[in-house]
Formats: C-alpha cells, structure tokens, sequence
C-alpha cells in the first residue's frame, strides 16, 4: 500500500518532474503533487496549502534551489527541503545543507530519492514532536513562574554556585531587579553585605551537602538598603534526576511587621505588669504604713478602756468603744482592699492548715464584739455540738470571710442579734452561718449584693450606709476559691441569714 | 534584770523595735500575768536566748540586723526552747499565711491589745 505524499516540486523540466514523480511511486507513495518554476507561484504554493515535502531543482532559469530555500526559511515553515540536480558540486551541496536542506540527490542517481525522503519526513516529524513537548514544558514553566509570582514571600532557588536558578517577582524586586536579570546570577551581584551574604552561602551549601531541610525559625538580616528585616526562612534541597542534591529551594517570609507587633506588645505587657506591681508595692506599702498607727490607736484605747491608765466614767469607756469600733471599720476596709487587690492579681495562696471552730471565731471575739455592744446589739457565737473538733482550710483567708459577714450584719442591724453559727452541712461541707434580724436585703438586691465595688461603683447611692461595697464581693470570691458557696436568704423587715458551706475536706493545692 | 528562776510568773520575751507597739506588748502580756521583758534588736535577743528560757516569745518578723527568722529558727534549733510558744508579729497578710506553719501563732499587725492578752491568757491557762 503506497503512503499518501503532498509534494511541491521545484522544477522547469515537466520530464524531471515526472521521473521524480516516478520514483517516489516506486519508492512506496503516493504523490500529490504540484509543479512550480517561478518564485511567485512557489510562494503562492506555500502559502496556499500545506505541504510533506519540497523537492527542488538547483538551476532554474531566474530562479535557484537556494532561492526557493532562502522563501523557507523565511516563510517559517519547518517543511524538508530535498535539492535534486543534475550538475552540483561539493561547495553548492554543503552551502545548500547549511541553508537549511535536509539532503541532496543527483539525478543520475535518482534511486536515492525514497530513502531521503523517508530519512526527511521522519527527522521532520521528530522535530515537530520536540517542539510540541518544548512548548508544553514552556507553558508548564510560565504557569509555575506565574504560580510562584503571586506569592508575596520571596521564593527562589540556587545552584551549588550560589547562581539563582529560579526566583519569583517578590524576590527579584527586593534585590531591586526582575526575575529575568536575577537569573543565572548571586547573591553577591546585589547585596553589598558581605557577612549576611556569606551567611546565606553557608546555609545554601548545609543544605546542598546534607540534603535535609533547614529551618530558621527568625533571624535578623539586612536588605540591600543596609535596613534590618526579620525572616522566616525554609530551604530545601532539590534532588536531581541522578539522585543528587545540585540545588537549593528557599522561601523567606519576611517577618519584621509581625515582630515589631510583638516588640510592642511586650513592651505594652511590661509596662502593664511593671504597673500591677507598682500597684500592688503601693497597696502593700500603704497597708503597712496604715497598720502601724492604727496598733498604737487600737492598743492604747484598749489600754484605756482596760483602766490601765486609771479608771473611766461611763462617757470616757464608751467614747472608747466608738474608738475602738472605728478602728475596726478602718481595718476591715484595708483588709478587704487588700484582698481584692490580691484575688484580682490571682495572688490569693490558700493554705491547708489544720484549725478549731474556736480559732476561727477569734476573728470577731475582740473587736467586733465591742462593735455590736456599741450598736446594741447582741452578737451570739455557736459552735454546733456535733461538729469536728478541728476543720482544714486557710485560715486567715476563712477569719476575713467571717468579720466580713458579722461587721456587714452588724451595719445592717438596727436592734436585735446577730449570731454566727458553725455547723456541718452534710457529709461533705461545713457551714458558716451568719443570720441577722436587719432590715433585709430586696428580692431584687439579691442577684448583684455579691458583686465587686467597681460594677457597683456607678449606682452607689443605693447603698446608704457606710463600706467599700466590697465585703461580700470578696466573701463570695474566696468562698467559690474554696470550692464553696454562699447562700443568702433574706426577708424585708425580717433579717437576712448568710450560709457560708465549706468542703470539709479542701481539694485545692497546697502551694510552698 | 528578771531572774527567771526566781520569778513565780512565767516570763515573756517581747522582741519588737517599735517601742510604741512594745509597750501596748507588755501591758497586754503584764495582763495576761507574765513577767515581761522588752528587747530591741535581733542581736540582743540572741543573746539573750542564749541564757533565759521564756515560756512565751513575741517576736517581730521585721527586725533590723538579726531577722525574725533566723531568731525564730534558733528557737527551734536550741533543744533549752522546746516548750517556749512563740507568737509571731507581722504586718503582712501573706507572711501570716506563709509563717502560720512556722510558728505556733501569728498575729497580723495592728495587734489589738485585748487580742494578745487573751491570746497570752489562753496559752498560760493551757500550760
């Protein structure tokens, strides 16, 4: 079966053409074919249709083999072009093949024909099918350039000379040039900054001879501009198709608006910690300076009241109660003051300490006692009979929470008692119960009574009577620190009556 | 100088600075019926450790030269002062909590002079 063949031949002579024609069909094909001897009709033939072979003859009159190549060339088309001739030498033959011929054959030696045309249309097809993977592997290649162009970061990678082998725009702008200069060049070509450039070498090459990735997590270095930048760099190692490393891919992040964030913000965190602690120096320095007065006052008006400076008239021993009760208001409000600088700075170290009911209630035998007498009141201590004889918890913490709830029953009890009752609750807590017959506290008072001062800072005129507002604040945030809670039940007109439940045994950490 | 050996009242060592506060001590523990003694410093009350034995010390925690600690643990150290009670006195709520384990008592300043004598009385009647 003969193979299809379109042929356009170059040649004045109609026999030539036809014993070329002749030999093709002998040589297998079957051609279609269409004789030209003028550069407009080859040039018309060219254009018009598409063509497997040109087969030329070398001497035409006006016209020659080279001619005819030259219009080839020119036209862009990538067709073999076979010269046949009679009389040609060596010289002609050699310029005909670097012009761009694929082979010459002499017409007495017509028979090689078929094999050139065979040899030609094949190298032909071969080069087409490089051309097509030559295109693909360029669109791949401007894909992934554009691919790698859209990320922000620099990415690039190096040869084992240090010779950018690819780079994205990011990149090649940072060292002030495009991508299309950058390559095949180094670091050295843009940074003037021969230690950080020798720093990169030096990672680049790590990388290249131990094949393992490297990360720099944030490291300082200098741009082209001499200004300091912080990255984030990863690098790679490629690895050929023979197994070996021969390349580096990196990609930098560049992190200095991130660290200068973090810079300010842990200079925001400082100067706020340094502030707390100012505050708390100044808390704990005022307490101190307050304490000591405030023990010569109280000794002395004890020892007054005691007749150890000699007896008292009635008038004299009560002014000393009031003394006495003022003290003990003055202390509360430091002690609470404290305490919520403490809780509120997360600085409350609750202790496990063994203790008797009667330990605790020293909290308000002295002076609070001496309170309620001066307001007439009558203060009532219990200790339930089938109680443990001795409790666990902190102590100094569990004395403030019950001065906070006697002097807070006290302030809001005009006659009548105020008793403080310990007692076990149920098998796993233990109770303070502090009850008065006060004024009682509104349904609707009950739901913020417990919050701190600041939140209750703007509406203070509901609270006609003197305090911090910040007694049963800190008594409901130790207790719930305790892992217990607080009850209120209260009737207007009637009294008020606080339950205080403890774990008997505590499960927070003993810390020191 | 008290002869303690001699004295029918047990005798209180009161070792504080503050000659204000150390008076209010010694009445509250005159009261209480101890036979008192007021020392000022941290180097004199070891010295003077060194030879009474107290039945009760009141001792300030913040003391200049010798601190209420190192006292403190001399105490405990000196098998002469197993039985002697020590109430410590300090004006720092978190020191009360971290020294409650150290010492038999403490007490957070202002220390009320009713408080101490009955705190004084406690101790002498559970003798």
């Amino acid at each position: 079966m003969s193979t299809a063949l379109r042929v356009l031949l170059v040649e004045d002579s109609k026999g030539d053409a036809n014993l070329i024609v002749l030999e093709l069909q002998d040589s297998g094909y079957d051609p279609e074919f269409e004789r030209v001897d003028t550069p407009e009709a080859f040039r018309a033939a060219l254009t018009r249709q598409t063509w497997d072979v040109i087969i030329c003859d070398y001497f035409l009159p006006g016209f020659s083999g080279l001619d005819a190549l030259a219009m080839v060339q020119e036209s862009d088309l990538d067709l073999p072009f076979i010269i046949v001739s009679g009389v040609i030498g060596e010289d002609v033959a050699v310029a005909a093949m670097r012009g761009g011929a694929y082979d010459y054959v002499m017409k007495d030696k017509l028979v090689r024909l078929g094999p050139a045309v065979q040899r030609a249309l094949q190298e032909a097809e071969e080069r087409r099918a490089r051309k097509r993977s030559e295109e693909a592997l360029e669109k791949q290649r401007a894909f992934l350039q554009q691919v790698i162009d859209i990320n922000p970061h620099f990415i690039f990678a190096k040869d084992r000379e240090g010779r950018f082998t690819l780079a994205n725009e990011a990149f090649a702008k940072a060292y002030g040039a495009t991508v299309e200069v950058l390559l095949g060049k180094t670091d050295a070509d843009f940074n003037p900054n021969q230690d950080i450039v020798e720093r990169y070498r030096c990672e680049d090459l790590a990388v290249i001879e131990s094949n393992q990735e490297l990360i720099v997590p944030e490291d300082r270095v200098v741009n082209i501009h001499g200004e300091e930048l912080w990255r984030h760099t990863i690098k790679r190692p490629i690895v050929g198709e023979d197994g070996q490393v021969h390349q580096v891919l990196g990609v930098v992040i560049d992190i200095t608006d991130l660290k200068q964030v973090q810079q300010s913000l842990a200079e925001a965190r400082d100067q706020a910690l340094e502030a707390s602690r100012l505050k708390s120096q100044l808390l704990a320095n005022v307490s101190h300076d307050l304490r000591s007065p405030l023990g010569a006052i109280l000794g002395h008006t004890e020892m007054l009241q005691a007749g150890i400076y000699g007896p008292l008239s009635e008038p004299q021993y009560e002014a000393t109660t009031r003394i006495i009760a003022g003290v003990d208001q003055l202390l509360g409000f430091i002690n609470n003051l404290l305490g919520q600088a403490q809780i509120e700075a997360g600085k409350v170290v609750l202790r496990i300490e063994s203790f008797t009911p009667e330990e605790l209630l020293e909290a308000i035998h002295a002076t609070t006692t001496i309170l309620a007498k001066a307001e007439g009141l009558e203060l009532i201590t219990d200790v339930a009979p089938d109680m443990p004889a001795t409790l666990s918890g902190d102590l100094y913490w569990l004395q403030q929470i019950l001065a906070n709830l006697a002097s807070n029953a006290i302030k809001f009890t005009k006659r009548g008692t105020v008793r403080v009752y310990i007692y076990q609750a149920d098998e796993a807590f233990w109770a303070i119960e502090v009850s008065d017959t006060g004024c009682g506290i509104p349904a609707e008072a009950q739901s913020y009574i417990f919050d701190a001062f600041r939140q209750v800072d703007g509406t203070a005129t509901r609270r006609q009577h003197t305090g911090s507002g910040l007694g049963l604040s800190i008594v409901k945030q130790l207790t719930t620190l305790m892992g217990g809670k607080v009850t209120l039940t209260s009737e207007l007109g009637e009294g008020s009556t606080f339950t205080v439940l403890l774990p008997l045994k505590p499960m927070w950490r003993e810390t020191e | 100088m008290t002869n303690d050996a001699l004295s029918e009242k047990p005798l209180a060592l009161i070792i504080e600075d503050n000659p204000e506060q150390a008076t209010i001590f010694t009445q509250a523990l005159q009261m209480a019926e101890f036979e008192t003694e007021v020392i000022q410093d941290g180097q004199a009350a070891l010295d003077r450790l060194a030879v009474v034995v107290p039945a009760l010390v009141v001792l300030d925690w913040q003391l200049p030269y010798v601190s209420g600690d190192d006292i403190l643990r001399r105490i405990r150290a000196d098998e002469r002062l197993t039985k002697t009670r020590v109430i410590l006195a300090t004006a720092s709520s978190v020191m009360a909590g971290l020294l409650r384990e150290k010492s038999d008592f403490v007490l957070i300043k202002p220390i009320g002079f009713y408080q101490l004598s009955h705190l004084a009385a406690r101790l002498r009647s559970s003798e």
